[in-house]
């Protein structure tokens, strides 16, 4: 089944732009196909990547990244095994999260910039709320208690690790881990 | 407890599903997996099949439009020509048919260095993609430790009142440090950025963002190696850095490098 491009995801000329078809085409070379599923995501993309970056720079950054390893890899996308735009997001949240933890080693600093920059975007219930209906997603995370869904939406859109939730939740870094994947299970089992 | 055919027993240490929900939820990066599980094929599917899941929470994201930079900046480090690119764009990157190089700076030594020589896309035709493109896969820049270092290149950068408000150490292994001498004041909701150019054509590039003044290692893993007369400056700007790409608020201090004796 390939990636419908939900409204808002067109190229220049407004046309929705299928991503699996995109990367096939990008597969042969095709410069304007890069192009399509660049006019169609590289916002959203930053956007994605800014959550858990912080910096704007730094998020354009991850997003060339990406876009470049799009570029090299996309012989290797195989449309039977899952859809383009997860592939394509895969990239770029791999690439944002090396980024992220790079920072966060090398820089001289205290505390990382993400910690110190809060927005409406990163509120865990606001972004729930903006899932859309057209999946399950959002039902079954409003079955688990909200210190649970919050742990997870957090540890997926900020990109935390295991010490970082443990950090923000005042839970020991001991049980963090199991917490976290016994929610997880609660939320598959609801998925189905 | 072993079972009766003598495998190892799956803890929760090595049970491929729930490193795989680790992974999905970014808690473990990818490459930080161990090769028997990575390999493991019921790993692999079940960390496809959370990803999808996990999948519509990325379009809760709000769309941040590119800054003009970025698609030219795209193309160049592919190697691309422009035919894909929007009308509004300055041609800034050569054709591929013209494979002549810009000069070529002395080159020091290291793999931060040979990668650099193989970013400056700005200046040179015929980039070599392939090298860019190891280095970017492999993800990490590796930053030597500090010890006893010199600086080769030192800023000074001044206020318009020309009193001394920091100093920008750049070394021979590419690193380059911002140290501020005194503090700012900085509004709520804002932030310090930090810039460099070394080339008008291209404008500059941000390379730091801070909430106050103090001393911060300067992030140049994409630039070309900083030379001498390049100006680095300090301006205010939302605190999640230029909404632009380029300057927007006022310059705080600035100068120019210069070698150090």
């Amino acid at each position: 089944m390939s990636s419908f491009a939900p409204p808002g995801r067109a190229n220049r000329t407004g046309t929705a732009v299928d991503i699996d078809n995109a990367l096939l085409r990008c597969a042969t070379g095709d410069e304007r196909a890069l192009r399509d599923i660049y006019d169609a995501e590289a916002a959203r993309m930053i956007g994605v990547a800014q959550r858990m970056l912080k910096r704007r720079a730094l998020a354009e950054e991850a997003v060339h990244d990406a876009f470049v390893l799009v570029w090299r890899k996309a012989t290797s996308f195989d449309p039977t095994r899952g859809s383009g735009l997860t592939w394509l997001y895969t990239i770029l949240r791999n690439r944002t999260l090396n980024i992220l933890r790079d920072e966060n080693r090398t820089e001289l600093r205290d505390a990382p910039v993400a910690d110190e920059i809060a927005s409406e975007d990163d509120d865990p219930e606001t972004i729930i709320m903006r899932l859309s209906d057209a999946t399950e997603l959002r039902r079954c995370l409003e079955t688990l208690e909200p210190k649970r869904r919050n742990a997870i939406v957090l540890a997926y859109t900020q990109g935390l690790s295991h010490s970082d939730v443990s950090d923000r939740l005042a839970m020991p870094l001991g049980t963090v881990k199991s917490w976290i994947r016994r929610s997880l299970a609660s939320l598959k089992e609801c998925l189905g | 407890m072993s079972d009766t055919t003598g495998q190892m027993p799956v803890s929760d240490d090595n049970n491929p599903r729930l490193i795989a929900m680790d992974v999905a939820l970014g808690l473990v990066r990818e490459d930080e997996v161990s090769a028997t599980i990575a390999a493991d094929a019921t790993f692999q599917t079940a960390l496809a099949d959370w990803r999808m899941r996990l999948a519509p929470l990325d379009d809760t994201a709000t769309p941040v439009a590119p800054s003009d930079a970025l698609w030219p900046h795209l193309l160049s480090s592919l190697g691309l020509s422009q035919s894909s690119a929007p009308d509004a764009v300055q041609s800034m990157t050569p054709t591929r048919s013209q494979p002549s190089r810009a000069p070529v700076r002395d080159s020091a030594p290291g793999f931060l260095a040979g990668m650099w020589e193989s970013l400056t896309f700005w200046r040179s035709v015929g980039f070599a993609g392939a090298a860019a493109s190891v280095a970017l896969a492999a993800g990490l820049v590796v930053m030597t430790e500090r010890a006893q270092r010199r600086p080769i290149f030192v800023a000074v950068l001044v206020t318009d009142q020309n009193e001394t408000a920091a100093i920008v150490n750049a070394f021979a292994d590419g690193t380059a440090e911002l140290v501020p001498t005194r503090d700012f004041a900085v509004p709520a909701g804002k932030a310090i950025e930090i810039w460099t150019l070394w080339d008008r054509q291209v404008g500059p590039r941000s390379i730091g963002l801070i909430e106050k003044a103090r001393t911060i290692r300067l992030d140049l893993r994409h630039l070309p190696k900083t030379t001498t007369g390049q100006l680095f400056e300090m301006t205010l700007e939302p605190a999640t850095g230029s909404p632009t790409g380029r300057p927007t608020g006022p310059i705080l201090t600035k100068g120019t490098t210069e070698v150090a004796l």
